[in-house]
């Protein structure tokens, strides 16, 4: 126990460390930093007021009113800017592969896959978060059906971190295994954009496949559904098991790739 | 002129070199068409009229769009000119017996040719798979005005690309900010998620004042044949002159930033 809490603390200090330099080497591009946070919120905002004035014309979409589709929205931009705050040194673990960086993970005293995975906060989505959460949070009320919906929502919300997490852990794996990771994250980037919408907008067997297959229903639409008080408990668990799942399915093929790294360079 | 042909061929057998690269790519492309057609498909339901467009209309134009970007924005080396600057690659070709613009502009039309013969298969099996409505126009006048607007909005956004990356003659590291900033503007401005026509007025007017509209939106409108004879010509001159307008920006901008060109990188 004491020896976790040591780890944890450890990898927290390491994280602190490596945010901070993350921070100060985005600061110093502060012309870039504000234009890619416009960006964003561009982005975001030209998308929302679109479906607003597309469900407004139609009365309702597949089911979902207005302001359920704005919240769908809210989450499904919490759930993708967090996981690339989260995350950003996935984008450039290739880089790391070719130039033999990498290797440099394997003798230092940190997990290598810890290392990869969170190698410094993004403090540009990091702006962008806050004021999506803060949002989502005062929006809340307008669509809570109730406690134990607003309950099941935080649950299904962290677990569809927990999915996120699986998805970047395979496209290291894949860094490793392959050298592709620049694609495979785009390709994960463009999944993911397809829950931008409610999975039930598609049709069989999409819907199915994007659900439960590749679950970017279970990560960007489920959630919302659950404080709508349209998933029931036993559902939630489910889908909760099936995170825990793939988080485990994703460690083991990290453990297998890199047991079959040769450094590229040093 | 020989030469160019040459790269246009060589820019062709680039993309075809690298096949996964290449072919991740396309399937990025279906997973962007899929978002907007399921959603338009699912606002639609079962009527068969939104915003004063029928359903077969509102595909043709979902399709229509999809078909132009794949050929119009996959253009990547026009974007990518900032990082020549930077790297001091610009210096290798800036001392070759080639026009800088064109060797840029050959090889993003050979890029541009490969994608669009690779989408055209794509949205052909898409259409048959989910059996979607189109509308088929027959009017050789209105087929010929798209194509002269699918050549004038290539050269708009060529155009503005290259100008935005020679941004990095002085801002070098953040050379990709105004890039994306725009990027995302432009997705929404030109009509790629929606048809401009169904915002507010006000909100369409100030868009129209832009070159954006003339990229996706107009040449698609062409098509289905809702822009009067008086309009496409009208539409004709205005991209006439700012394709003329952004001509001589991208003269100013590529005169002044080679005056100030250290080739650092190398």
């Amino acid at each position: 126990m004491k020896l976790m809490a040591n780890n944890i603390k450890k990898y927290i200090k390491v994280y602190w460390l490596l945010s901070k330099s993350a921070i100060l080497s985005a600061l110093d591009s502060r012309y870039g930093f504000i234009l890619f946070i416009l960006g964003k919120i561009v982005r975001i905002t030209a998308f929302t007021y679109f479906m607003y004035v597309l469900v407004t014309h139609t009365n309702s979409l597949v089911g979902y009113s207005a302001k359920q589709l704005v919240f769908l929205l809210l989450t499904f931009n919490i759930v993708d800017t967090g996981s690339q705050f989260l995350f950003r040194d996935v984008y450039r673990f290739r880089s790391k592969v070719i130039n033999g960086e990498i290797d440099g993970y394997f003798i230092k005293p940190i997990n290598v896959l810890v290392r990869s995975l969170l190698g410094g906060m993004d403090i540009m989505d990091f702006t962008v978060l806050i004021p999506l959460l803060i949002i989502t949070v005062l929006y809340i009320p307008l669509v809570l059906s109730g406690g134990l919906p607003l309950i099941l929502y935080i649950i299904l919300l962290i677990n569809s971190f927990l999915i996120s997490t699986a998805f970047h852990i395979f496209i290291l794996g894949m860094g490793i295994a392959t050298n592709e990771v620049e694609l495979a994250v785009f390709i994960y980037r463009d999944l993911t954009s397809l829950g931008k919408i409610p999975l039930d907008v598609y049709k069989y067997p999409i819907n199915v496949l994007f659900s439960y297959i590749i679950p970017i229903g279970i990560m960007m639409t489920i959630p919302a559904k659950a404080l709508f008080g349209q998933i029931p408990v036993m559902s939630s668990i489910l889908f909760v098991v099936l995170g825990i799942g793939l988080f485990l399915i994703s460690l083991k093929y990290w453990d297998l790739a890199v047991k079959k790294y040769s450094s590229a360079s040093s | 002129m020989k030469k160019y042909l040459f790269l246009i061929y060589l820019s062709i057998q680039n993309q075809l070199t690298y096949r996964l690269n290449f072919f991740l790519q396309r399937i990025r492309s279906v997973f962007q068409l899929m978002v907007v057609y399921f959603l338009w498909a699912a606002a639609y339901g079962t009527s068969n009229s939104l915003f004063g467009y029928s359903q077969a209309q509102m595909f043709t134009y979902v399709v229509g769009v999809s078909l132009l970007r794949s050929y119009i924005m996959s253009g990547k080396l026009s974007q990518g000119v900032g990082e020549k600057i930077v790297t001091g690659e610009l210096s290798n070709i800036i001392i070759r017996p080639l026009s800088f613009f064109k060797y840029i502009l050959s090889l993003d039309i050979g890029n541009t040719l490969i994608n669009l013969l690779f989408s055209a298969v794509e949205i052909s099996v898409f259409l048959w798979l989910f059996k979607s409505p189109l509308f088929i126009q027959t009017n050789y006048f209105y087929i010929f005005a798209t194509v002269i607007f699918f050549v004038l909005g290539f050269m708009i956004y060529f155009l503005i690309g290259t100008s935005l990356s020679l941004s990095a003659f002085w801002i070098e590291q953040d050379w990709w900010a105004p890039i994306f900033l725009l990027g995302t503007i432009i997705e929404f401005a030109s009509g790629g998620i929606f048809p401009i026509d169904i915002l507010p007025k006000a909100i369409s007017t100030i868009i129209f004042a832009t070159p954006f509209p003339y990229i996706l939106y107009f040449p698609v409108k062409v098509y289905l044949g809702q822009v009067s004879t008086d309009k496409i010509i009208q539409g004709m001159l205005i991209t006439a002159i700012w394709i003329l307008v952004l001509s001589l920006i991208y003269k100013i901008i590529w005169k002044k930033g080679l005056r100030i060109y250290e080739a650092y990188g190398k």
